[in-house]
């Protein structure tokens, strides 16, 4: 489960034409029997840079189009990810999440007057003003990157694996693809090596499981 | 009487509630409940071995451990507030006090239950909505407990002479006074009231008589779910 909040910041002086994409990822103690309250699991933060990753990488999100008025205001993209049920392949279903509250997400109307205040909410007809800058609508997301993960398992590849077979698995590999293009691929350590064959198998895997999954969140707008 | 409300309802009329059980997969017994916009999901956990340290271990009962947790996305303004952490942590102890009444801890000692609550949309009586998950996910674990524990809430924002029944995000924050009970329909037991705002004797009967109605509604609605989760 994923939502998104905006808010309006100032940018960064570095980079004053560019937004800033926060990805959060969730495992509350509910999910599974491994995650205890209090600290958050390293699993967690690993998710959320990949997701984070995935979504820059593909220029899915472009930080440019966030900018609300130069050097003064640009959107921030809080993108909280929970994990209600951990049945493996979290960075897949993270993903689509992701990319599915993206595309969901509104972006209110707001005004930026000659002082550089900003208001919400402003009516749609208050753009006559010309020293007005106004935003609304859509967050742009200019690409669908898809992850598919993939274990290994002695001399077997399970694709899609669930949470028993994630455990059992000496290391899996998770591919990142848009389209025929692959964005990333990470094998978070294991205690197997991946062979360049097996790679090529994840990626093919990914390859095949692609359509559908874009399809399932298409479906979700439809 | 009749008051307009947000929604439409009148006075005595809850929210449309959905249960459904069996919701996480690594659970030992799970529940989703929701009051219209109201959304929270709930896992439990164990029997597991010991606790926090020796020395609260009792040895001829078990322990309830209860943790409720806001998500982020719950209620709308930025995210992260510091306020969470303590609205979590009474949370929690409201729930853990309102079930421990139902719970035989007797039947599991020296061993831990663990309830995990998630909140994931907040929009007025989500406490009320958390006991209702957390006691469907008990009974579904098989966790022995005396009956089922449903909760509901009775306020008003003019005090306890317009009250109104499972109210919403924004009445509760109008609300001068209410009362939240949980219920134990089939014993006819309160495990907890709390009572906010200022009652005499008569309105404050009249308040926990009404929200026991609602649990009335709401224990119904957990039975319903439990019966058709039972393969037949």
């Amino acid at each position: 489960m994923a939502a998104v909040k905006l808010e309006a910041c100032q940018p960064d002086p570095d980079a004053p034409d560019r937004g800033f994409l926060d990805v959060v990822v969730e495992f509350p103690p509910m999910c599974s029997a491994s995650t205890r309250p209090g600290r958050p699991n390293d699993d967690a933060h690993f998710v959320a840079r990949r997701i984070e990753d995935a979504l820059l990488d593909s220029a899915a999100i472009d930080k440019r189009k966030l900018t609300i008025k130069e050097g003064l205001w640009a959107w921030k993209i809080c993108l909280d990810v929970y994990c209600l049920d951990h049945d493996g392949s979290m960075l897949d279903a993270g993903l689509m999440a992701a990319l599915a509250a993206l595309r969901d997400a509104k972006v209110p109307h707001v005004i930026v007057d000659d002082r550089g205040k900003i208001t919400y909410g402003g009516r749609k007809t208050d753009t006559e003003s010309s020293n007005n800058t106004a935003v609304e609508g859509k967050i742009e997301v200019a690409a669908a990157p898809v992850a598919v993960t993939t274990a290994l398992y002695r001399k077997h590849l399970i694709v899609d694996p669930d949470a028993e077979e994630e455990q059992l698995a000496d290391a899996t590999v998770t591919v990142t693809m848009d389209g025929a293009t692959v964005v990333g691929v990470h094998k978070p350590g294991g205690t197997a090596e991946a062979s360049e064959t097996d790679l090529m198998h994840c990626v093919a895997a990914c390859r095949l499981n692609l359509e559908a999954r874009a399809k399932a969140i298409d479906a979700a707008f439809a | 009487m009749t008051i307009p409300r947000e929604d439409g309802r009148s006075a005595e009329q809850m929210r449309p509630i959905f249960v459904k059980t069996g919701v996480i997969s690594q659970a030992a017994g799970s529940a989703y409940v929701e009051l219209d916009k109201t959304k929270v999901m709930c896992g439990v956990y164990g029997p597991r071995q010991g606790g926090p340290g020796i020395d609260k271990v009792e040895f001829d009962r078990g322990r309830l451990d209860v943790d409720v947790k806001l998500a982020t996305f719950a209620t709308s303004g930025p995210r992260g507030k510091v306020a969470q952490g303590d609205a979590e942590r009474e949370f929690s102890s409201i729930v853990h006090r309102a079930l421990s009444g139902a719970v035989m801890t007797e039947t599991f000692p020296k061993t831990t239950v663990d309830v995990f609550a998630t909140v994931l949309e907040a929009n007025g009586s989500e406490l009320c909505a958390t006991i209702a998950a957390a006691s469907a996910a008990l009974c579904e674990a098989g966790v022995a407990m005396r009956d089922l524990v449903s909760a509901c809430t009775g306020g008003g924002a003019d005090g306890p002479n317009a009250l109104l029944l499972d109210p919403a995000r924004g009445e509760e924050a109008a609300a001068e006074a209410g009362v939240t009970l949980a219920y134990m329909c089939r014993l006819g037991e309160a495990s907890q009231v709390v009572a906010t705002g200022t009652w005499d004797g008569e309105s404050l009967d009249d308040a926990v008589q009404l929200a026991a109605s609602g649990c009335a509604r709401v224990d119904a609605a957990l039975r319903e779910a439990l019966r058709s989760s039972v393969p037949a």
